[in-house]
């Protein structure tokens, strides 16, 4: 676990770096934010003295990394906001976005994986695999897109199509708002994970358990769930892992396209605003949030296979 | 003997798709196997054995095409069933004792978990005594565990107690089910397998390695060299007087070089790639192989009490020599 801890603050470290010299990096700076884009030279060499970015890289470099250990995130350049209540306003948008999209598709991929896997070869069993692959091949900002103008252009009111409405608000509102993004979010996810799913279970036929299964005489429905199904969401969990992971960066595209207030459009708001402060704090939580999700598919992982549980429990 | 036997099998065939085309695994196997009594196959490894039981209990895998042109269990045809019918007569009409009892069960579940759905709701009581009966008391205390905090002997026994002794099959399927088992316990299991034989009249196939083994528990061996039944005799027909050369050699390599456990390897040159030649699948090892061998593949015939695949089957007088090694 210790060793997992340094690993993460390793990563985190290399992420905080990478932004903040790429920021620095690029053309243009942060004070045109305050004194707007025709604001002469002294005036934003005045600007940039007060925010401290007159001085050398590596002081910015050392100072930003100094406060960022003592927790302080800074201030947003644009809001004048702190950065942690900006992130706050901002995380439980991608949070829950992310959360529905999986509780929506993994078990909807679980179960077409498996029936699938169960009728091997028949109509069904083509109709999920054409299905998963469909979801896996068609480019999400072209379905995002597609979907933004049919529901906002020729079934207005069916569906929400952009923005965001507050859980306190209007519960109803609010889920409404969630399903299109999340449809989208997740397509891709429902075809990796069915797609796994359906080859694991096919190929535990050739398991010494499964065959000592068949060779007792265990009815197929058993076979089925107890020795292939739960064996194969091993391999399936390990594979959700790295789709949350993809899901996360996907996130950035859908939030920008259906326009809702979360961690993604932060992301490339505070970039393309250069808001240096704000930029390194979305990124950093966002890997937080990465390694996060990782961390619970390993317990989850653990959890599912007893010798790796028991590793977890002896160190 | 006027009854059915148990179990017959006539000319079974094996072949397995593979990407480097078809590989055949078994050829031609026949033999019979009456209620009570003890059949041994032995043979190097990858001589077939195994594929023999698969084919038996019709578990080979996908990739493997099986014919033959009979083969009977209780004088019902196994290769015309259905798979309902199959799951019926698994477990509780035909037992297999798989090779490997390490990767057998679940990983991932729990024992008492698994043993639930191979016994149903039998009473804890008798789990144990079952337990109890193949030296696993000890077990039945960590029935919560995961088998791989078991030892292979622990398993091998647990698989034992599963398909010969919980379920009483009428036919076994023995696939080399002392391996792991230390000299005592081993014996303890033969004793009980001959046991159930002696009382409920159980026929088993008992594949082994371990002639010494097959001494103690076989009426009758089969002898297996690159997918065919080389030679079928009675126990002591056969190590008294081998006919086929290839048993010859494996006996001949008993008292010297042959230990308990080891792996019958024990005869110059290989047999890879063996059962893709014309002829004689032995013929390149064999001392006694003539022109014809190399050419024509040898039928099964009957000498004195035993069935023989071979040009020149050796009788008690070393009579049918080959003119060249009498010279
Ligand atoms: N699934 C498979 N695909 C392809 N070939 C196979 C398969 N299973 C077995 N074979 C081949 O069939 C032949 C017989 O194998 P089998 O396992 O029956 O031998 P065996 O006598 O049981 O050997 P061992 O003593 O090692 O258990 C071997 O040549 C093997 O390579
Ligand atoms: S048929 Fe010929 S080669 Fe084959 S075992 Fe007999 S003597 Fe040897
Ligand atoms: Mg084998």
């Amino acid at each position: 676990m210790l060793r997992r801890a340094a690993a993460m603050a390793v990563v985190l470290l290399i992420v905080l770096t990478l932004v903040f010299f790429l920021m620095r990096m690029a053309p243009g700076s942060p004070a045109y934010l305050i004194v707007g884009a025709d604001a002469s030279p002294a005036e934003i060499a005045s600007v940039e003295r007060e925010l401290g970015l007159d001085k050398p890289l590596m002081v910015q470099y050392a100072t930003e990394l100094g406060r960022i250990l003592t927790g302080d995130l800074g201030e947003s350049i644009f809001t004048g906001d702190t950065v942690s209540h900006e992130l706050m306003l901002r995380l439980p948008i991608t949070l829950e976005l992310t959360m529905v999209s999986l509780l929506f598709w993994i078990p909807l991929a679980l179960i077409a994986g498996r029936v699938a896997a169960a009728r091997r070869d028949t109509p069904l069993d083509a109709t999920v695999r054409i299905i998963g692959n469909l979801s896996i091949a068609v480019p999400s900002f072209w379905l995002g897109a597609l979907l933004v103008l049919l529901f906002g252009l020729y079934l207005p009111g069916v569906l929400p199509s952009s923005g965001w409405v507050g859980l306190a608000e209007d519960p109803m509102g609010h889920l409404r708002s969630l399903v299109l993004p999340a449809f989208v979010l997740g397509l891709g996810t429902f075809g990796v994970t069915a797609n796994t799913l359906r080859v694991s279970m096919i190929e535990s036929v050739r398991t010494d358990y499964v065959r000592f299964g068949h060779a007792m005489g265990l009815p197929e429905r058993r076979i089925n769930r107890s020795l292939a199904f739960r064996n194969s969401l091993l391999p399936t969990t390990a594979v959700v892992g790295q789709l949350v992971g993809v899901m996360l960066s996907g996130s950035v595209l859908i939030e920008n396209l259906f326009n809702l207030p979360g961690m993604g459009r932060l992301l490339v708001d505070s970039i393309r605003r250069q808001d240096y402060p704000l930029a390194v704090g979305a990124t950093l939580s966002l890997a937080v949030f990465f390694l996060l999700a990782n961390l619970i598919v390993d317990i989850l992982y653990a959890a599912l296979n007893p010798r790796v549980r028991q590793k977890f429990a002896g160190t | 003997m006027t009854t059915e036997p148990l179990l017959s099998v006539r000319d079974l065939d094996v072949l397995f798709d593979t990407a480097r085309g078809r590989v055949p695994a078994v050829r031609g196997v026949s033999f019979e196997l009456a209620a009570g009594e003890v059949f041994g196959l032995v043979g190097e490894s990858g001589s077939g054995k195994s594929t023999v039981l698969s084919a038996i209990m019709r578990l080979l895998p996908g990739v493997a095409v099986a014919n033959a042109s009979q083969m009977n269990f209780q004088g019902s045809d196994l290769m015309s069933m259905s798979a309902g019918q199959l799951r019926g007569i698994r477990g509780t009409g035909i037992g297999l004792i798989p090779q490997r009892p390490m990767t057998s069960l679940s990983p991932v579940t729990p024992l008492r978990k698994q043993l639930r759905w191979f016994l149903g709701d039998m009473p804890q009581s008798e789990i144990v005594d079952l337990l109890d009966q193949v030296g696993l008391r000890a077990v039945a205390e960590r029935l919560d565990g995961y088998p791989f905090e078991f030892s292979g002997g622990q398993l091998q026994r647990l698989l034992i107690m599963l398909a010969a002794l919980a379920r009483r099959p009428s036919l076994l399927l023995a696939d080399e089910p002392t391996t792991t088992l230390d000299a005592t316990v081993q014996a303890q299991v033969l004793r009980l397998i001959l046991d159930l034989r002696d009382r409920l009249g159980l026929g088993v196939v008992f594949v082994s390695h371990d002639l010494g083994v097959i001494a103690q528990v076989c009426d009758r061996v089969g002898v297996m060299y690159a997918g065919r039944l080389v030679e079928a005799a009675p126990i002591g027909e056969l190590f008294d007087n081998p006919r086929h050369p290839y048993t010859q050699a494996l006996l001949r390599a008993l008292p010297s070089r042959y230990k308990r456990g080891e792996r019958i390897k024990v005869i110059e040159g290989t047999a890879a790639g063996a059962n893709r030649l014309p002829g004689c699948a032995f013929a390149p090892r064999c001392p006694r192989a003539e022109a014809m061998c190399r050419e024509q593949e040898p039928e099964t015939r009957s000498v004195g009490g035993a069935l023989v695949r071979c040009h020149f089957p050796e009788d008690a007088a070393g009579a049918n020599k080959p003119k060249e090694a009498a010279a």
